[in-house]
């Protein structure tokens, strides 16, 4: 009897696309796009942040001074990210694990209900 | 206790909104669910595996465009309900002293049957087929449940998937009121018992009647926590179990058909625990498809071009090879069928549960081991967002840990598979332990009462393979239910049963060499049938016939048993048998004598030849007179509730020594098989017609080498329907049994170890199964050297043509029994 051989096409959804820089001048380090984009999200946000709350004006150094913790929190953020859990994922994750039980008090209990609390937010939205 | 830890409990609405039918009402879409039919798997031959991957697959492809859940729960074991429809099928059990009786003996099978895992597998599918409208939205809102025209606007698509699903691989049934109850407690309460009381005849549950659902189940989980504590409270008592939450990773190739290993999914079932499972995956329009892969394709080829061209640095070796899979696949998406064609987009989710936290762990690094080196398996935080994923209609919880998939690849993992074997209402012999550990039920006389089937049981296997053991086993589960049981002992097994001081007053032990002459008759041993007995005098008169030839057959071969082969094989022999046959009434009042008086006045020299040789056998052989004498009354010899023909002394040759080489004592040792196997078998004949019965025969090898004793076997299988009798047949050889097998003239079988390759072919034969799939390996590794004694495992046929690996344990009384009759044990018999 002939055996046939079936996989998966996980290992298409596996693929590391960096940008390794500008052509002809090569980085020192490659990193992925998504880097580059959440990079660039904190920086925005960094940067709103301080002209419309701090009220201060838009300044290259305060440019570079942003660029350092917007540098760190990608770090953080991508050490997550991989091809199991895409950038999609990380809020999701992040929001299923601070909806579980409270540090303070661990035995939180979550009752499943339905009734009178029919209208509610509901965290569990669905991704499609 | 509650309260002190939290009086103001968090509360998780229930996605779901209303239930009716099979169909269920989110707030955003419906779902339709259905129960798959499970597919029995195990020695199944290839090509069917094939078959029903393929079918399967072909109906998942037309629901492109849909989400599906597979969700697989189970169900425990209706022990109860199995006490007591066997009760209910034992009318008057034996009267055995305490602590043998019968309901202690229900009760201690019940207990047996508690301690092993008896989980069944259950598969159901839910759809998500459509969303809702916004009228519908709103006037959910306000007035809190559906339209009756929401819902028959609905029900067109529920019947388009339904028609889709409901044959072929899947042949999936709509959810009833009672199955939809019992996958919300299930998911619910994932890990809790099965609910008790799930109420008949509902089929519609409203936003607030959902309740009864989640009503005294809680979840508790810590931040970070690895599982979530689900409570239950049932009748004043708080019950907990500890759930982990797991997902599958990275899945490793398969095989169609797998051969060696068990199928990706079916694979859970190897664990000794119940594992809950959900597959939520989008079916995939090979449109979509064919423009994700196109563009991943284009992201290769610029991340070649990027590294090559822009950097002049090598270009990773990963990427050529993914870029010839994404060409394959790209290939297969535009020539394949829809079964190789269409992706699944989905997440795998398992969850396990235990009494305590640990022990849930403990499980899910027994899932990590299973897997291991084939399947990365994840633990992912934010527990209780997962678990609720289990319940129908609530949505994803994450979309991390995303598999694609050919619709194919999925069925390929067998999910739906299950192994199921024996009947739900006679005695438990067994536990199947080829995959699963499921107790299996046999009663024997269900082939005959209810199926007009034969009550034809062979037994095979090689010496020590726990054959006699096997039917010790089921004779006194026979006798507790008073049913009248005849054993023929050739090998002073069976005599053992006397040990056992609570069935000594059951038990009759005939020393069939030390009986009076004539016992062992040739023409008697034939017996006329009773016109009494029939109805229809046809019946009778062909049943007469049937008499008639098959004791000038056995005479024939009797006679051809007792004389040298170089003289039996001579045509001149034939003649003057047959001769002084017809010269000797058929009847059951001839005798030996009468032929060898015929044969001495023939003219023939052969015959007096043949006449010299009968004669020294009758005296100089202790059997001698038990052939040669006056038929004697065996109507008494049967009339305990158990009898055993026992043959102590006799020297059978081992099978396999040429017949030149046998000893004169081995030369006669055969005829006394075959006529004590005719004399215990007159007790199928005995008593009402309808009455239960049970006669066990041993050695059968040595009769079905003859031609009588061919005819012996169909003629007892045949009469099992007619005399609601069993007849369980050991013998070493399956190629016996093959013939009764090919005349569909067995009801089932059981086969132990066999020690080579080519007798296991021909046993494979008899279990109809085709060789050269493996399955000849398994016959030889049975109960494998070494194993303890106090089990023996077997393949067994049932009456559905069902096979699985069983393993015979002896605990109870059966301890006792095992130590009574194994010959292996007390190495004093044989």
């Amino acid at each position: 009897m002939e055996q046939r051989r079936l996989s998966t096409d996980d290992d298409l959804r596996r693929i590391s696309r960096v940008w390794l820089g500008p052509p002809g001048k090569t980085l020192p380090f490659a990193a992925r796009y998504q880097a580059y984009g959440v990079f660039g999200v904190c920086l925005l946000l960094e940067l709103m942040f301080r002209v419309s709350v701090l009220g201060q004006p838009f300044a290259i150094s305060n440019l570079i001074k942003d660029g350092v913790p917007a540098w760190v929190i990608t770090l953080v953020v991508m050490h997550f990210v991989d091809h199991e859990r895409p950038i999609g994922s990380i809020p999701q994750m992040v929001l299923n694990t601070a909806r579980a039980g409270r540090t303070r008090n661990p035995a939180t209990r979550t009752k499943a209900v339905t009734g009178t609390l029919r209208i509610r937010h509901n965290p569990w939205r669905d991704t499609r | 206790m509650t309260k002190e830890r939290d009086p103001k409990p968090a509360k998780a609405p229930l996605t779901a909104r209303e239930i009716y039918g099979n169909l269920l009402f989110t707030g955003q879409y419906v779902q339709t669910w259905y129960q798959v039919a499970g597919v029995q798997w195990p020695f199944r031959p290839h090509n069917e595996r094939i078959d029903w991957t393929m079918g399967a697959a072909a109906q998942y492809a037309q629901l492109t465009g849909h989400r599906i859940i597979e969700r697989t729960t189970t169900r425990p074991y209706p022990v109860r309900d199995w006490a007591e429809a066997f009760n209910a099928r034992t009318p008057q059990p034996l009267p055995l002293p305490d602590g043998h009786d019968w309901a202690s003996y229900l009760i201690s099978q019940q207990n047996a049957m508690f301690d092993v895992s008896l989980a069944e597998k259950e598969v159901y599918l839910g759809v998500r087929f459509a969303n809702r409208t916004g009228a519908a939205k709103l006037f959910d809102t306000v007035v809190k449940r559906t339209t009756s025209r929401e819902r028959d606007r609905v029900q067109e698509g529920a019947d388009r998937i339904t028609q889709i699903i409901s044959g072929g691989s899947l042949a999936a049934r709509p959810l009833t009121g009672t199955h939809m109850q019992w996958l919300m407690h299930r998911s619910i309460g994932l890990g809790l018992p099965g609910p008790a009381g799930l109420v008949d005849g509902v089929t519609h549950w409203l936003d607030d009647d959902l309740n009864t659902f989640t009503d005294g189940v809680w979840y508790e989980d810590t931040k970070l926590g690895q599982t979530v504590k689900v409570i239950a409270r049932r009748a004043g008592q708080e019950i907990v179990r500890h759930v982990a939450v797991l997902t599958l990773g990275k899945i490793g190739d398969a095989l169609l058909p797998e051969n060696g290993r068990h199928e990706w999914l079916r694979t859970l079932d190897l664990l000794p625990f119940p594992v809950e499972r959900v597959s939520i995956m989008d079916v995939e329009p090979v449109a979509q498809t064919k423009k994700k892969y196109g563009k991943v394709l284009l992201a290769i080829r610029d991340q070649q071009r990027h590294h090559h061209v822009d950097h002049g640095l090598d270009v990773p070796d990963d990427l050529a090879r993914k870029a010839a899979h994404a060409r394959a696949i790209d290939a297969e998406l535009t020539d394949g069928l829809d079964a190789e064609r269409v992706r699944l987009v989905g997440w795998h989710r398992l969850a396990v549960s235990g009494a305590t936290a640990e022990e849930c762990l403990a499980r899910v690094r027994a899932v990590r081991d299973l897997y291991q080196n084939r399947i990365t398996v994840e633990h992912p935080k934010g527990q209780l967002a997962l678990l609720r994923e289990f319940i129908p209609g609530e949505p994803l919880a994450l979309n991390a840990y995303t598999r694609r998939m050919p619709v194919m690849f999925y069925t390929a993992g067998a999910g739906c598979a299950v192994a199921q074997l024996g009947d739900q209402v006679g005695d438990r012999i067994a536990t199947t332990c080829g995959t699963t550990t499921r107790p299996v039920m046999f009663d024997p006389w269900l082939n005959p009462e209810r199926h007009d089937a034969s009550g034809m049981y062979p037994v095979i296997g090689v010496q020590g393979s726990g054959k006699s053991t096997l039917l010790a086993k089921l004779a006194l589960q026979a006798v507790r239910r008073n049913i009248r049981t005849v054993l023929l002992d050739p090998s002073v097994t069976f005599a053992g049963l006397a040990r056992l001081p609570w069935l000594a007053p059951y038990l009759r032990v005939i020393d069939v060499r030390r009986s009076p002459a004539g016992t062992l008759n040739p023409y008697a041993v034939v017996r006329n049938p009773d016109p009494g007995q029939y109805d229809v005098e046809q019946e009778w008169r062909d049943d007469w016939k049937v008499a008639q030839a098959e004791r000038w057959q056995l005479v024939q071969d009797i006679v051809g048993m007792l004389i040298p082969p170089e003289e039996k094989n001579r045509p001149e022999t034939r003649r003057a048998v047959s001769l002084a046959m017809r010269a000797v009434p058929n009847s059951p009042e001839s005798t030996l004598g009468l032929l060898v008086k015929a044969l001495t006045e023939l003219p023939d020299p052969q015959a007096q030849i043949i006449a010299d040789v009968l004669r020294d056998v009758e005296d100089m052989t202790t059997e001698g007179p038990l052939f040669f004498g006056e038929p004697q009354p065996t109507d008494s010899l049967t009339n305990s509730l158990i009898t055993v023909f026992t043959l102590a002394g006799l020297n059978l040759p081992q099978p396999g020594t040429p017949r030149e080489n046998w000893t004169a004592a081995q030369v006669v040792a055969i005829p006394v098989v075959h006529l004590a196997s005719y004399l215990a078998s007159q007790t199928i004949y005995g008593g009402a017609r309808n009455a239960r019965k049970l006669l066990v025969l041993d050695e059968m090898h040595f009769l079905a080498q003859w031609a009588s004793g061919k005819a012996f076997f169909a003629r007892l299988a045949r009469d099992t329907r007619k005399w609601n009798a069993v007849v369980l047949a050991a013998g070493q050889n399956p190629a016996d049994a093959l013939s009764l097998a090919v005349e569909n003239l067995i009801g089932g079988a059981f086969i132990g170890l066999i020690d080579d390759e080519d007798t296991a072919v021909e046993a494979l034969k008899l279990l109809q199964l085709p060789g050269g799939m493996g399955y000849e390996k398994v016959l030889t590794r049975l109960s494998p050297v070494g194993h303890r004694d106090d089990y023996r495992e077997f393949l067994m046929l049932d009456a559905e043509k069902r096979v699985e690996k069983i393993r015979v344990t002896f605990d109870g009384d059966d301890a006792e029994l095992l130590a009574a009759v194994n010959t292996r044990a007390t190495g004093v018999l044989r």
